[in-house]
């Protein structure tokens, strides 16, 4: 598998790293990084844990944009995975007791096997599409319900209290992310971590591979590649990433309960999506921040109006923005939805009967 | 008997809400995530009424609440869906977030305490083994009712044929002149209206809050993938393994380890037979590798 695409590797490393237009992208990452280093010693520490949380939303945001803007498969219940993470570390660490190092590998190992198990039976069955949201939202729906009512061990509705920070004991050595600094600095490493691997691999062969399956997955396929495995792997792998993030959030917040299954914030998750632009991969973090940090903001004065705020930029997004804030697109996107219906009868299918999707 | 009883109400309320959406979904191709907000309309229409004119308000709620589902469902149809006919992801979302919206404002409207419904009348009849509520036995007959009224629309009128056509094979049926538009907002409407006729029927039984359509919309689709597309008998069919299922389960175990389970073992048909129990005709599923 991975001699197979040592070719495509090289190919790709003996190209001209930067060209002028990655001058851009440089300069980019030098200011993402120097905020990352430099952000502690701005804002306050309340500044400080907010802009914290929002940024694990990031990673979840992510993972959510290599799954549907990369390969084009849409779900409706991705923050199960979110949940299992969390749920994962704080379960092996609140009630068992164990180290929270034990508690990541249990909450990744949670959600990749659940992902490899919900991914097989649907994916290799040719389950795509809205059939794949749906029946991923019921996923969701029915693990919430779980969670709420398996009173022992995910303490129901309340959730799991006092979950401990993350503390490594790496030989004598003790590494303590547990206070504001430290975590900070986790999330920021394993943010821009995760930003950079999912930049490599969708600029490498692997990436086409995708973009292939994203387009025309029936032409894929006659082409040679098995584009039910490569959507599993990716499935897996953005639910591990999902579980990360949502250890990560067990582990800064230190609460875990039933509402990281609610459908809300599965909704958000395709909201930073669908906002910062799909297949792009610093929009929808960059959306993800923005929009956590205006959902605090929102809710410090009416924790009511949020979900309905939300459902309205939803829809606006669906409607004016398919492909992401901006706004030239979004005018052309407008005249073009008031002209449909105006006009003349179009045939309904016809754009979806030549197999595009 | 009781059991079976049990069992038969189960199915047909979920025969009730899934045959709307096997409507929309099989005809349009358009996955109406707001359905379950139409049962939960129902089921408010019915405590609005209820309130106002006391007990025997059932029975008008049962003609008034379908119209104003139809009504709402018009006008989302007018709104939204109209603009997205080409771009079926996309109405998923959109339906998802009318369902949002829809939610949020019943909730501020009404409140988010339980809305207070009563059953039309008391009292139980006795049946072999024991004596079985009344209530419950009008929603199996009102809803056997319903589905042989659907599916006689669906099969032996003119209406219903032109459906068909539809499902089949949307550019050749508006070759022969059907309109295609009309039709597909006409059956939009009546789904809506069948899922508001569920919402009333089932709101003396559970509790009636904001979200309580979300649990019946995941177990309908399920139905819907499992007993195949566009077809009514797979509605039917699918309706009838889910509800056995998940109503034997739940005397065993904990009930949301039942539907865990039940949506396991679904899972597991589906990738066994992927097409449904009972495939339909719809030519657009065929060519997304369904049905």
């Amino acid at each position: 598998m991975l001699l197979k695409y040592a070719g495509g590797m090289r190919l790709w490393l003996s190209q001209s790293p930067f060209t002028a237009s990655d001058r851009r992208l440089i300069m980019a990452w030098v200011a993402a990084l120097a905020v990352a280093a430099l952000l502690p010693y701005c804002v306050g520490p309340y500044a400080l844990s907010t802009i914290r949380d929002a940024m694990v939303m990031g990673v979840l945001a992510l993972r959510y944009d290599l799954l549907w803007g990369r390969t084009g498969t849409l779900t409706l219940g991705h923050t199960t995975f979110f949940g299992l993470g969390a749920y994962g570390f704080a379960v092996v660490t609140v009630q068992f007791g164990l180290a929270p190092g034990i508690g990541v590998i249990v909450g990744l190992t949670c959600a990749a096997v659940s992902a490899l198990a919900v991914g097989y039976f649907l994916l290799f069955a040719g389950v795509r599409l809205h059939f794949f949201a749906i029946i991923s939202m019921a996923v969701l729906i029915v693990v919430q319900q779980l969670a709420m009512s398996w009173q022992s061990v995910t303490g129901g509705d309340t959730g799991l209290l006092g979950i401990p920070g993350l503390v490594f004991e790496v030989g004598d050595h003790r590494v303590d992310l547990s206070g504001s600094y430290g975590s900070w600095y986790a999330v920021a490493i394993v943010l821009l971590i995760a930003i950079c691997v999912t930049w490599v691999v969708c600029r490498s062969r692997y990436g086409k591979v995708l973009a292939a399956i994203a387009t025309n997955e029936w032409r894929a396929k006659a082409c040679g590649y098995n584009t039910s495995l490569h959507l599993l792997l990716v499935f897996v792998v953005s639910a591990v990433l999902a579980a990360l993030a949502g250890c990560l959030m067990a582990a800064c917040s230190g609460v875990v309960a039933p509402d990281v299954f609610s459908p809300l914030l599965a909704t958000e998750v395709i909201l930073w999506v669908a906002i910062g632009g799909r297949g792009t991969i610093g929009g929808p973090v960059i959306a993800a921040v923005v929009l956590t940090l205006l959902k605090q903001t929102v809710s410090s004065y009416s924790t009511q109006w949020w979900p309905l705020i939300l459902g309205f930029l939803f829809l606006g997004c669906v409607l004016f923005m398919p492909n992401g804030l901006s706004v030239p697109g979004t005018l052309r996107t407008m005249r073009r939805t008031f002209q449909q219906g105006v006009g003349k009868a179009q045939l309904l299918r016809s754009r979806r009967a030549e197999g595009g999707r | 008997m009781i059991v079976i009883l049990n069992i038969v109400s189960d199915v047909c309320v979920l025969t009730l809400i899934a045959l709307g959406l096997a409507i929309v979904f099989g005809m349009m191709d358009i996955v109406n995530l707001a359905h379950a907000e139409w049962v939960t309309f129902g089921a408010y229409a019915l405590a609005a009424l209820q309130a106002v004119a006391g007990r025997p308000a059932f029975w008008v709620a049962l003609v008034v609440a379908p119209a104003i589902g139809a009504l709402l469902g018009w006008c989302l149809e007018r709104s939204v869906i109209r603009h997205l006919y080409n771009r079926p992801l996309d109405t998923l979302l959109a339906t998802y977030a009318v369902s949002l919206i829809a939610q949020k404002i019943l909730e501020l409207v009404f409140g988010t305490q339980p809305m207070l419904v009563y059953a039309p009348f008391d009292g139980a009849i006795p049946v072999p083994g024991g004596s079985y509520p009344a209530y419950r036995l009008l929603v199996i007959t009102v809803a056997l009712i319903v589905t042989a009224g659907c599916w006689l629309v669906f099969a032996r009128t003119r209406f219903g044929m032109q459906l068909r056509a539809v499902i089949q094979h949307p550019e050749m049926a508006e070759v022969l002149g059907i309109d295609t538009r009309r039709l597909s907002r006409i059956a939009f409407c009546g789904g809506a209206a069948l899922a508001s006729l569920a919402g009333v029927l089932i709101a003396p039984m559970v509790s009636v809050e904001s979200h309580l359509g979300v649990s019946y919309l995941a177990k309908a689709f399920f139905v819907i993938v499992l007993g195949g597309i566009g077809s009514i008998a797979g509605a039917i069919l699918g309706s009838a393994v889910i509800g056995i299922a998940e109503t034997l389960l739940s005397y065993r175990v904990d009930p949301s380890l039942a539907s865990a389970i039940v949506l396991m073992l679904c899972i597991v048909v589906i990738r066994l037979r992927p097409q449904g129990l009972k495939p339909g005709f719809s030519a657009a599923h065929q060519l997304l590798g369904k049905g």
